[in-house]
């Protein structure tokens, strides 16, 4: 069975690019533009490992979607992936604090965010 | 430059043009062309342009870097550009940023900025240094008595005009720096805290308490500068407690609806005067002025404060409001949009983009090399 990958980024460009990027791989993938939209299909998909834009217009931003999968039981294994400009050590930290399991910052490299993927998916196998 | 990208180009709203090392113009999308027309082989239609490539190609300097340029239409005077590497080779790639409106606005803030400094700081200067020599040589100690009485007032007098050029500095500050560079992520309870310490002072001197509703770790955050908007709220708050009665009460109330975040201050006191209930207006003097002079309305400061709480939420994509309430209490409202801001940071976008393009022919090779081994 195919794994599944959900994308949560609200810039359509960048959104595609990361679904050309993961579409080399035997994967299924999703897309929503905004926290809510990616946490209500988290939640109807059960994806293998989810990609978090932290930044995001609206009422729920990255960290808050990962901290709602991380203490959701029904989304227990789902791997999070924050995707952010945010490099400070301080983000890195709220991003370890909401449970995330890896933190890309962008701009990050298209062999970097596949390795990444491969690497969770792998050990979540 | 594969279609993707040039679709990409096409869409942005900020300017692209693709230069050769020599400075001659490869491409240049069409917010390019709106601010400065251009042939595709031409040299780049700025000089500065030109000599910093020339720079470059010495190794004198390096990208990305910052220059200001002329711009070339009715519509575009100036522009706020980024010289960076292109996608590929020896290429240059020149980002551009419309920056009229904000050049006109500096512009008027900075005139400002110097008529304070030359009308307003040199006299309160010299009023310092004349009271103190009165003080100083005053003969008999019953003067001296007096003296000190209106020397105390000028001195509290002068704190007051102080605080006021510190609002005033800091609103011109506001239109001639890059504030919104500053995507800091704030939570709620912690700005409600931050700015009221800054005004707590001021609260237990007039023995004013306050109270929270709404407050919780659930809130969504908001994405701003931390520094700004805890002044913006502490604004709010500082006009709450001035336009209170002695020993009153401030309800703080956070509301969260649709994609916005309300803070709303009621207060307890002598309310505002209603021509300045509603949304903020940006001209404060005339309110200054009007407010010094009725015994029985608000005290002094009304208009510059809340015009530097509205300039930084209009800034921030929110918005100040008064109201003046039923029962003589007045609410002061901020209202900024949750999440990170709607607008694209085209830097952002276009460093991810070069870090794509760079990376994209390793990726294709190395798919590949796993479709041969298989």
């Amino acid at each position: 069975m195919k794994r599944k990958i959900l994308i949560v980024e609200d810039q359509t460009d960048l959104r595609k690019l990361v679904r050309m990027t993961l579409e080399f791989g035997d994967v299924e993938i999703h897309e929503a533009e905004n926290g809510a939209e990616g946490l209500r299909l988290a939640g109807e998909l059960r994806p293998d490992l989810v990609l978090l834009d932290v930044m995001m217009p609206g009422a729920l931003d990255g960290y808050q979607v990962c901290q709602r999968i991380k203490a959701d039981p029904r989304l227990k294994g789902v791997k999070v992936v924050l995707l952010t400009a945010r490099g400070q050590q301080t983000d890195l930290e709220h991003g370890q604090k909401v449970g995330s399991d890896a933190y890309l910052v962008k701009p990050f490299s298209p062999l970097e965010l596949i390795d990444k993927v491969e690497e969770l998916i792998t050990a979540s196998a | 430059m594969s279609s993707s990208i040039k679709d990409l180009m096409a869409a942005m709203s900020e300017g692209v043009v693709m230069l050769s090392p020599a400075g001659k113009v490869r491409y240049a999308n069409p917010a390019a062309l709106r601010m400065c027309w251009m042939e595709p082989g031409a040299d780049v239609p700025w000089t500065t342009v030109r000599q910093q490539l020339d720079a470059l190609s010495k190794g004198y300097v390096r990208v990305p870097m910052r220059l200001k340029l002329e711009g070339g239409s009715v519509a575009c005077v100036a522009i706020e550009a980024t010289l960076m590497a292109g996608f590929t080779g020896q290429d240059f790639m020149l980002l551009l940023q419309d920056d009229s409106d904000a050049a006109a606005y500096r512009n008027v803030t900075s005139n400002l900025y110097q008529f304070v400094r030359a009308e307003l700081v040199g006299p309160m200067e010299a009023v310092t240094s004349a009271v103190t020599k009165v003080l100083e040589t005053l003969p008999r100690p019953d003067d001296r008595a007096l003296a000190t009485e209106a020397l105390l007032e000028a001195r509290r007098a002068g704190t007051e005009l102080t605080l006021r050029l510190d609002k005033l500095t800091g609103f011109a500050e506001l239109s001639t720096r890059h504030q919104m560079v500053a995507n800091d992520r704030i939570e709620i309870p912690q700005l409600v805290e931050r700015a009221w310490s800054l005004v707590s002072p001021l609260a237990e001197a007039a023995d004013i308490r306050h109270s929270a509703v709404g407050l919780s770790d659930d809130l969504p955050p908001i994405y701003g500068s931390a520094h700004w908007i805890t002044r913006a709220l502490a604004e709010l708050m500082e006009n709450a407690i001035r336009h209170s009665g002695r020993k009153s009460h401030i309800e703080l109330e956070v509301n969260q609806s649709s994609h916005f975040m309300l803070i709303k201050l009621r207060n307890h006191g002598q309310g505002v005067v209603p021509k300045r209930t509603g949304r903020v207006s940006l001209a404060f003097i005339d309110a200054v002025g009007a407010d010094r002079k009725k015994q029985d309305g608000p005290k002094p400061g009304l208009g510059l404060g809340l015009a530097f709480a509205q300039r930084i939420m209009e800034l921030h994509g929110g918005n100040i409001r008064i109201g003046a309430e039923a029962d003589e209490s007045t609410s002061f409202a901020m209202e900024m949009p949750t999440g990170a801001p709607a607008e694209i940071d085209d830097t952002h976008e276009l460093q991810q983009a070069q870090r794509y393009a760079s990376d994209m022919a390793a990726l294709l090779a190395r798919q590949r090399t796993a479709r041969t081994s298989t």
